[in-house]
């Protein structure tokens, strides 16, 4: 064991030397690029796809370098068990993995780390979305290992494990809102993976005589590539149907739309025609220039609970998600002098230095306290908006909302909330305000009953909120040159009517109008079925038969949809026969073949590609008994039980009794 | 205890649709020097490699030192001594890696041994072993396999492209093994003048088909050579049961059969030869006589070249 492992390090350290290299090159490039632990792109891009090629080349590595039929005997014939050799390499295959990952990693941490460096805060929870990064390259490790070992028809077919390592890498990207379930996701993987590597390694090369759950788990990780190949390759025909037949410029969609005025609008868009603009009436109008800001004075609030209590899963992995930056620090706001952060994991807004990258202080109940106390945490968790359309110029916590002045460093306390009506949402005011035309900054506090909006830190508008979610997704405010406010509610039932609620207010507050606005015509009209061909053919016909139900239950009626539906019926009794002439190709038991039969019936094509993947085509030889083909395999014919025969004598054989087998 | 140190039944072994070996019935007795032959593509290290585990049986079964081959526990690998076939190492290390590499598996390693067999071979413990010349792989795989100490010896083809000193060398480390009773060495070679000296059973596969399987002398005694010479030319063969090979020349029919009987003797007989004369045969030419192209074979000289070689 002990052996093995130093020879697994010293025949691989080299290339692990190398790898730690390049890792070391490319983390620095990232940092000098963006200069952050939990930043959107850059880090998660270097670490998320750097640690998976590494430990899918080690773990490749390990196992082809040893796959020779000379080199794989030389190794493997010694007193001890394949499991032992393995549980060797995989030993010391980890350790060089981590010292790569590791080593340059956690230089990087220490370097963002390190005061001086990083014009940003700092909190050891930054790390996590990092290490998980590294440890979740065990899962392509893993693969590496099972790719590498286990025999296969070709290549393409031998690569199909890897499948199983990315679709875990991407559920740990999406799915995880802390680091345990990062883990739980990586330890799945690794239960699916790893067992069908031990088999490949130590079970010998005939997949059939490995242990059940070897073969079980190799099946998985084999479907889960082949579902992952043949969807990228559906998935791209599908676009390309799409793009040469030219059915996209069919589609497009009519939203309404806020004019600078306040006035709502319909703007039609389609792929490839210009977009048009009618008044309500359908009344064409000249499109806005395209210097001119066409969000200007609009704010668009989302109108769910941002208490993480009560935020859907959903919500709190799209903006706290353990990968996401948010779930650490969000930024508030930048001037050239200082950076601006709201720093979830300390309750606190912290500044730092733009040049020096040092911390100057922090903004909390007691003003801007300078960085020579420590930052001062607010007493409730704030949610700070970070939408595209908006400047955070205010924050709120569920009871208070405070108006934010980052280049004098103050903050001041705007709104309380009334007990038992706890604030929503604080938002403002919008990015593309222009104070030297007409618009002027305004920021909105939202509870469960009311909408406040401020101008100045002074209340402008209080009114009552008319409709919240789930029936309304968001609420878009409009503010008029002529100090007019129009509340949009966008309905949440896209099914359903109406549309939008509009309600204009004056400057005081009363209102003018309220306006139900009705379902426009066509939104986002579906593609017609036949478009979908690739990716139907390649689904299970479960799935296809459950979409097809849908889109008639959803009234999506399409003149091609009963073609489509006789090919997939045809196309999945083609797989059928398919199936039940391969089965008979694998020496496979008849319990088994019909198995697969069924298996296929629900799977589809992927599970015809699953059986040719995972076993071989027995030979067969015409029996002398019976004359019918029979399966080299089995001792036995199978039509008429007639043993083997022997080779035929030629009168020159040689025999004595002694060293004969049973002649 | 079992008296054959390797056993098999009906092993059988397909690539895809061609079967590379047919149905082997074996046994190698314990003690003996056991020589696999045959020509290339014959079977020869397909049938080695299921016996040590590194290929699965289609069909049939073979136990080797007791154990079924597809199951050989590590106590058994630890009693069996493998030469594979163009004797792979792991070529970054060094003679001395090599050696501590593989003693730390083998509590009973006689380091002693392994000296003299690497010394034999001229082998400097710094040289790596993806350095070495073929024959100097040869001695350093043999040098690491016998150390072991192994009750039993498999060898795939040892003598492969080695010069003769190499050879040499090769055939007194392998006598070495033999010198411990009930030590056996199973091994394939092309080499039939090494086989003659250290074989004393012998199996020669055939297109994938076990044809021979005896002691070397049961099997020289039942290859014949008989010179049949004629006043004039040679009349035309009839079948001959056995018949390996006929060549023929302007008055000789040189005929060599397997298990030759009283039938032999009459269809001899029937021939009307002048005289019929015995030739003793090397297991060498036994072994080409076998392997080569069955029957009649055209001369390689035309009937004037030979009237003038005669004259």
């Amino acid at each position: 064991m002990k052996a093995i492992f130093i020879k697994e390090l010293r025949e691989n350290g080299k290339w692990a030397a190398l790898m730690l290299v390049a890792m070391s090159a490319v983390l620095a490039w990232g940092l000098s690029t963006r200069p952050s632990l939990v930043g959107d792109f850059v880090m998660p891009l270097i670490t998320g796809c750097g640690f998976p090629v590494i430990g899918f080349a080690l773990g490749l590595l390990q196992t082809l370098q040893d796959s020779s039929p000379g080199r794989w005997g030389f190794l493997t014939h010694r007193p001890i068990t394949r499991a032992q050799i393995l549980s060797a390499k995989l030993l010391a295959g980890i350790c060089l993995y981590f010292l790569v990952a590791l080593i340059p990693l956690g230089v990087a941490i220490y370097w963002v780390a390190t005061p001086g460096h990083v014009a940003a805060p700092f909190a050891w929870q930054m790390t996590l979305p990092r290490l998980a990064d590294a440890i979740g390259g065990l899962m392509w490790y893993a693969a590496g290992i099972l790719v590498g070992a286990r025999h296969a028809r070709w290549i393409g077919s031998r690569l199909m494990p890897a499948g199983t390592a990315l679709v875990g890498s991407i559920a740990a990207l999406w799915f995880p809102l802390n680091m345990g379930e990062a883990l739980l996701i990586f330890a799945i993987v690794l239960a699916i993976i790893l067992p069908g590597a031990w088999a490949a390694f130590a079970g010998g090369e005939d997949f059939a005589r490995q242990p059940i759950i070897a073969r079980w788990t190799a099946g998985l990780c084999v479907l889960i590539g082949l579902f992952c190949a043949l969807g990228a390759l559906a998935g791209f025909s599908t676009s390309m149907l799409r793009s040469l037949t030219g059915v996209e410029r069919d589609r497009g969609y009519n939203v309404y739309e806020f004019a600078p005025d306040g006035r709502m609008l319909i703007a039609r868009e389609s792929p490839g025609i210009p977009a048009s603009v009618t008044d309500l009436q359908g009344k064409p109008l000249p499109l806005l220039a395209e210097s001119e800001p066409t969000r200007a004075n609009i704010l668009v609030v989302s109108m769910e609970d941002n208490d993480p209590q009560h935020m859907s899963r959903e919500r709190r992995r799209d903006e706290q998600g353990f990968q996401r930056e948010g779930k650490y620090l969000r930024s508030i706001g930048s001037n050239e002098l200082a950076h601006w952060y709201y720093v979830v994991t300390r309750n606190t807004i912290e500044g730092f230095n733009a040049y020096r990258r040092e911390y100057i202080g922090s903004l909390g109940l007691a003003g801007f306290v300078r960085a020579t106390g420590s930052p001062q945490p607010f007493p409730e968790p704030m949610y700070v908006s970070q939408d595209e359309y908006s400047n955070p110029g205010i924050v709120a916590s569920a009871k208070t909302a405070y108006e934010l002045d980052l280049s004098r460093r103050t903050i001041v306390p705007v709104f309380d909330a009334e007990p038992g009506d706890p604030i929503l949402i604080a938002d403002g005011p919008p990015m593309f305000y222009d104070p030297d035309k007409w618009s002027v900054p305004f920021t909105v506090v939202v509870t469960h009953t009311t909408v406040h909006v401020f101008e100045s830190g002074k209340e402008r508008i209080h009114t009552a909120l008319k409709h919240v979610f789930p029936e309304t997704i968001s609420l878009e405010i409009c503010r008029t040159s002529d100090g007019r406010y129009v509340l949009a509610y966008q309905s949440n039932h896209p099914e359903k009517e109406p549309a939008e609620w509009v309600d204009e207010l004056d400057p005081q507050g009363r209102l003018l109008h309220e306006t139900v606005l009705p379902r426009l015509p066509v939104r986002n009209s579906p593609s017609p079925i036949w478009t979908n061909t690739p990716i139907l053919f390649v689904a299970p016909p479960a799935a296809d038969l459950w979409a097809l139900i849908w889109a008639r239950s959803q009234m999506i009626s399409d003149p091609s949809d009963l073609p489509v539906t006789i090919a997939l019926a045809a196309f999945g009794l083609i797989t059928l026969c398919a199936t039940l002439l391969v089965v008979r190709q694998m020496g496979l038991s008849r319990r088994a073949q019909w198995a697969w039969v069924l298996f296929n019936g629900l799977l589809g094509f992927p599970g015809l590609t699953l059986l040719l993947s995972l076993f071989d085509r027995i030979a067969k030889i015409a029996c002398p008994s019976c004359g019918k083909r029979r399966l080299v395999t089995r001792e036995q014919c199978e039509h008429c039980n007639a043993p083997f025969a022997r080779p035929a004598p030629e009168g020159i054989e040689v025999f004595a009794s002694t060293s004969a087998g049973d002649k | 205890m079992n008296d054959f140190a390797i056993k098999t039944t009906g092993l059988t072994r397909y690539f895809g649709g061609k079967c590379a070996v047919d149905q082997v019935s074996l046994a190698v007795p314990r003690g003996s020097v056991f020589a696999l032959l045959g020509r290339n593509g014959s079977g020869k290290s397909t049938l080695t490699r299921m016996l040590m585990g590194l290929l699965e049986p289609t069909r049939g079964s073979a136990n080797v030192l007791g154990e079924d081959c597809r199951h050989l526990s590590p106590a058994a690998r630890g009693r069996i001594g493998y030469v594979a076939e163009g004797h792979p190492l792991i070529d970054w290390m060094r003679v001395r890696d090599l050696e501590s590499f593989q003693k730390s598996f083998y509590p009973k390693w006689d380091g002693r041994l392994f000296k003299s067999v690497v010394d034999q071979f001229g082998l400097p413990s710094d040289a790596r072993a993806g350095r070495l010349s073929r024959g100097q792989r040869a001695g350093l795989s043999l040098a690491l396999t016998l150390a072991t100490r192994p009750q039993l010896l498999v060898m795939d083809d040892p003598a492969m492209g080695l010069d003769p000193v190499a050879r040499r060398t090769l055939l007194e480390a392998m006598i070495l093994v033999t010198r411990n009773a009930g030590h056996t060495i199973f091994f394939s070679s092309h080499v039939l003048d090494d086989v003659e000296r250290v074989a004393d059973h012998v199996a020669i596969l055939d297109k994938s088909v076990l044809r021979v399987s005896c002691p070397v002398e049961f099997f020289r005694a039942r290859i014949k050579r008989l010179v049949l010479t004629f006043g004039g030319t040679p009349p035309p063969l009839p079948p001959i049961p056995g018949l390996l090979e006929a060549r023929r020349d302007l008055t000789q029919l040189r005929l060599t059969v397997a298990n030759p009987g009283p039938e032999l003797e009459q269809l001899v007989a029937s021939l009307g030869a002048q005289a019929v004369t015995e030739v003793a045969l090397s297991l060498e030419d036994a072994v080409i006589a076998y392997l080569g192209e069955r029957g009649e074979k055209p001369s390689l000289l035309q009937s004037d070249q030979l009237e003038a070689v005669a004259s």
